[in-house]
């Protein structure tokens, strides 16, 4: 990769809690800062990052509001909507992000509980049936730009996706980085912390899943792999047995970007569907 | 009330015709390119089957993998719920359900006749019906005798292909090594039973499980399958046709 672009390969300390993981990580950080400020010619100042935080902490809490409508128990907003709402803040500026965001906000406040509208888009008219919209997390891999693919198979099925327990989703913005302290560390701290399936132990992410699907009132999980994502495919035996001992049900698809498999999924979401109402 | 359930899978298309609950009548037959002729046509022969006229239909009700192209019915379901009810309607005290089909296979876990989880293996031919069609014509034996001459072999060759594909050159090689016909097909069943049986124990079906699927009707598949698990498993006189008996009877629990 190294011949077509720059490149600097940050390593991660795997064990986040052992005593030594933050010094190794904020002096992996360091090292990163100097590799960009000779890049760039541009020289990082404890200022700058410190304005660079505060701006990325008001987009977290804009993205906490947004998630808190999703709590209603009709949500003003589809899942497909907000998946490609998070893909957005990687290509456009923070500020245009913000306002983008503030703007839909706004909007979202104002539906009405009986009036929202991602009811009526639904093709398959027999799901009529359902007395209850099941309530939905998708749990697991990233949903980078343009993937869809399963959060559209579900909500095309009667499901309605209420939060994304992934690093496109909740694990971006959950926790705010500490404007107080030096804002290296700070750093270091906040995203050492994300609960990625690489880390060991991983509890963490456990935890947090049961806690959002309370907070979310979710009827069931969907737990999402890429193909040869190995970290999240080996962590679904953990995350199937937390959940089942909560007494969620669960349905895990390990898929790909292709569109080949859409009716094979759409056939065990169908039957999801039906088993949560 | 009369209501007809029509389960539209890979292999074969199944209708069942239920008055007021009860089972009247059957119908199978190969689902081939035109789903919907062959829909048309299981339909057609349950009514003329029971003497009844169309027009005294409550309503038709559709499962399986065709079953939104079967435009003639009045709702679809999933067939995983579809082979739960009519599973649970013969047998109610089942807690976990085995389907194998042409191209898939199911494994569901039931309690008081609600599915509580599932597993479905729909990505590859691996460990269903088509795996074992494709072995039987490579033994040159008729489907239907595959699993009784499974049974009489003293000692399974091991079979370490699990592909359709590989598997189908890895028969040709064993019957060139001079390995029984028995022996090769008990092996590839055995194969089968096994690569279920994890699914079943994923899912963690202990007890009360029904087998059903036209490949239940394979006498082999359900011995292996019963060693590999260690229970025995409840085979309904015709298990190929439960997915259709639930739909019949889910439409009649909607209407
Ligand atoms: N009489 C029989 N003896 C043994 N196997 C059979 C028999 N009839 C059907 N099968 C098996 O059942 C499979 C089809 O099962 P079925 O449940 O009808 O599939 P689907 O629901 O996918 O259409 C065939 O591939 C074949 O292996
Ligand atoms: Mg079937």
């Amino acid at each position: 990769m190294g011949d077509y672009v720059p490149t600097y390969v940050l390593d991660l300390p795997q064990k986040p809690d052992s005593p030594a993981a933050v010094k190794y990580f904020l002096d992996e950080l360091n090292k990163f800062k100097g590799v960009m400020e000779q890049l760039t010619g541009n020289k990082v100042t404890v200022e700058q990052l410190k304005n660079e935080i505060i701006s990325s902490n008001e987009t977290r809490k804009l993205l906490y509001r947004l998630y808190d409508l999703r709590k209603k128990d009709s949500p003003p907003i589809s899942g497909v909507d907000v998946i490609k709402v998070m893909q957005k803040q990687y290509v456009l500026s923070a500020e245009d992000f913000k306002k983008a965001l503030r703007n839909l906000i706004d909007e979202a406040e104002q539906v009405k509980a009986d009036k929202a509208d991602y009811k009526a888009d639904y093709k398959a008219d027999y799901k009529a049936d359902f007395i209850h919209m099941p309530r939905i997390m998708i749990s697991g891999c990233p949903m980078p730009g343009g993937n869809t693919k399963v959060p559209e198979i579900i909500e095309n099925r009667g499901g309605v996706i209420v939060v994304e327990e992934s690093c496109t989703g909740t694990r971006s913005f959950w926790d705010l980085v500490d404007e107080n302290k030096d804002p290296m560390i700070a750093l270091a701290e906040r995203y050492i912390k994300i609960p990625c399936s690489c880390m060991t132990p991983n509890d963490r992410r456990i935890d947090n899943i049961l806690e959002l699907a309370g907070e979310f009132k979710v009827d069931g999980v969907v737990n999402y792999t890429l193909q040869f994502c190995h970290g999240y495919n080996i962590e679904r035996y953990k995350v199937q047995q937390a959940l089942k001992n909560a007494g969620i049900p669960v349905l895990s698809i390990e898929t790909d970007y292709s569109d080949s498999d859409v009716e094979q999924i759409g056939l065990r979401v169908d039957a999801f569907m039906e088993m949560l109402s | 009330m009369i209501s007809v359930g029509i389960d539209s899978g890979s292999a074969t298309t199944k209708a069942v015709l239920v008055i007021d609950g009860q089972m009247v009548t059957h119908n199978i037959r190969p689902t081939g390119f035109d789903i919907l002729s062959a829909a048309k046509n299981v339909y057609e022969d349950v009514l003329s089957d029971a003497e009844i006229d169309k027009k005294d239909v409550t309503g038709i009700y559709a499962t399986g993998y065709g079953r939104n192209s079967i435009k003639f019915a009045d709702r679809a379901v999933s067939e995983i719920t579809a082979h739960t009810m009519g599973v649970h309607h013969l047998y109610p005290a089942v807690n976990g359900i085995i389907d194998i089909g042409g191209q898939d296979s199911k494994i569901i876990s039931v309690n008081d006749g609600k599915v509580t989880d599932f597993l479905m293996n729909e990505k590859c031919a691996a460990g269903t019906g088509k795996f074992l069609e494709y072995t039987a014509k490579a033994l040159e034996v008729p489907i239907e005798e595959l699993g009784r001459l499974a049974l009489a072999s003293k000692k399974p060759a091991s079979i370490t292909s699990m592909c359709t594909v590989f598997a189908e050159s890895e028969v040709i090689s064993l019957r060139a090594r001079g390995f029984k016909k028995e022996d090769i097909a008990a092996g590839l069943i055995e194969s089968i039973a096994r690569r279920v049986a994890v699914m079943v124990r994923q899912v963690g079906l202990k007890q009360n499980v029904a087998f059903v699927g036209g490949v239940a009707k394979n006498a082999g598949i359900k011995v292996f399958l019963e060693k590999e698990l260690g229970v025995s498993l409840y085979v309904p006189p015709e298990p190929q046709i439960t997915g259709a008996l639930g739909a019949a009877l889910y439409g009649i629990s909607k209407s």
